[in-house]
C-alpha cells in the first residue's frame, strides 16, 4: 500500500504554537496564586517561561527541521541511494536519486515523517517563476517549483522569495529559475528513470519465472517416467 | 594617440592597452563548466581553471540546465602583434544569461588551448 504524504501534521503544529503558550499560562497562575508578592518564585514563573517560550517559537522549529532532514539524507544514503541533488527549500528539503528514481521529502510542519517514494509517483512537475504585472511594473518576488505526488498533493519548494518584487532579468530571479529548471528536469529524468529500471526488473524477471515453470515441468516429466 | 583613445583602450577589452587601437577579433567559441553549477558559483581568476575544465560546446542548448557556461574571444593586436583572451563566465537561465564575470588573459597556455 501506498505512503500517504502528510505535509502538515496538526498535532505538532498545535502542539509547536500553543503548547508554549499554555506552559506560560500555567506558571502565570502558579505566580498569581504562589507568588503573589514578588520574589525568585514570581521571577521564576513569569520571566522565565516567556523567554523559554520565546526561545522555542524562535529556534526549536528550525533546529527539530534541520536535524530531520539530517536524518532523512542519512537513511536515503543508508537505503542505498544516492544523493544526486538535495534542496533545501522554506519549508521543506527534497533530495533526489535520478539514476534509481527515487525521492525523499521532509516537511517543515511534519518533521517527524520523513517520506522515501518512487519518483513515479509525482504526476506532474513544473517551474512558476511567479510573473506579475506589465511594462517596467513587471517582475517577481517569488520563484518556486512545485509538483504533484499521487494526483493529490501539491508541493511547492522556493528557490526565491522578497518583500519586493525584482525585474525578471535581475539576478536572483534568474539565479531562482534556473535553480528550479534543473530541479524539475532532474525530477522528470528521475521519474523516467524509475520507470525504465521497472521495466528492466520485470524483464529480468520474467527469464526467472519461465525457468520455474521449466523446473517444474521436468519435475513433473520425471515422476512421470517414475 | 588621442586621448579618447586611451580612455577606450583602459574601457573597452577589445582595445590593445600598448597601442590603444582596437583589436581583431580572432576566434569566438562557447564553452561549458561542469565544475559549476547553479548555486555553486566560485570565482577562479587562475588560467588553469579554464584550461583544465572548458568543455567545447556548439550552442546554448547543448549545456545542461543549471550548469555555467563560458564565451571565450581571443582578440589579436595587428599592430604589436599582441594576443589578448576574454573569458565572459555566464550562467544560461532560458533565453537570458546571467553574467557573473569576465576576464582577461594573456596566459600562452590557456591561448593556444583556446585556439584548438
Amino acid at each position: 500500500m501506498k505512503e500517504k504524504i502528510q505535509k502538515i501534521n496538526i498535532l505538532y503544529l498545535l502542539g509547536y504554537i500553543l503548547g508554549p503558550a499554555l506552559f506560560c499560562a500555567i506558571c502565570y497562575t502558579i505566580c498569581y496564586f504562589c507568588f503573589h508578592d514578588g520574589g525568585t518564585g514570581a521571577v521564576m514563573t513569569t520571566l522565565v517561561p516567556t523567554i523559554l517560550a520565546a526561545i522555542w517559537w524562535i529556534f526549536a522549529g528550525s533546529f527539530i527541521f534541520k536535524k530531520k532532514t539530517k536524518e532523512l539524507e542519512a537513511r536515503f544514503s543508508k537505503e542505498g541511494y544516492k544523493r544526486n541533488h538535495t534542496f533545501y527549500g522554506r519549508g521543506k528539503t527534497v533530495i533526489l536519486d535520478i539514476e534509481k528514481g527515487m525521492m525523499g521529502i521532509v516537511f517543515f510542519w511534519n518533521p517527524f515523517e520523513s517520506y522515501i517514494i518512487p519518483a513515479s509517483r509525482i504526476t506532474k512537475a513544473w517551474v512558476d517563476d511567479g510573473k506579475m504585472g506589465s511594462g517596467f511594473m513587471e517582475g517577481s518576488s517569488r520563484v518556486s517549483f512545485l509538483f504533484t505526488i499521487d494526483n493529490d498533493i501539491n508541493v511547492r519548494v522556493d528557490t526565491f522569495t522578497s518583500n519586493q518584487r525584482f525585474r525578471m532579468d535581475d539576478k536572483h530571479i534568474l539565479t531562482a529559475i534556473s535553480k528550479a529548471d534543473m530541479m524539475v528536469q532532474s525530477i522528470n529524468l528521475a521519474k523516467a528513470n524509475f520507470k525504465s529500471e521497472k521495466k528492466s526488473d520485470t524483464k529480468s524477471e520474467k527469464p526467472a519465472a519461465e525457468k520455474k515453470s521449466d523446473a517444474k515441468s521436468n519435475a513433473k516429466k520425471s515422476e512421470q517416467k517414475k | 594617440m588621442g586621448f579618447l583613445d586611451k580612455i577606450k583602450s583602459k574601457f573597452k577589452d577589445d582595445w590593445c592597452e600598448k597601442c590603444t587601437a582596437p583589436m581583431r577579433l580572432e576566434k569566438k567559441q562557447l564553452y561549458m563548466l561542469p565544475t559549476m553549477t547553479v548555486g555553486h558559483y566560485v570565482s577562479h581568476d587562475d588560467p588553469n581553471y579554464y584550461y583544465q575544465n572548458l568543455v567545447k560546446v556548439d550552442k546554448k542548448a547543448d549545456i545542461p540546465t543549471g550548469f555555467y557556461a563560458c564565451g571565450t574571444y581571443i582578440y589579436h593586436c595587428d599592430k604589436c602583434g599582441r594576443d589578448v583572451a576574454k573569458l565572459v563566465v555566464f550562467l544560461p537561465v532560458r533565453d537570458a544569461e546571467q553574467v557573473e564575470e569576465a576576464f582577461l588573459y594573456e596566459d600562452p597556455d590557456l591561448l593556444k588551448f583556446l585556439r584548438s
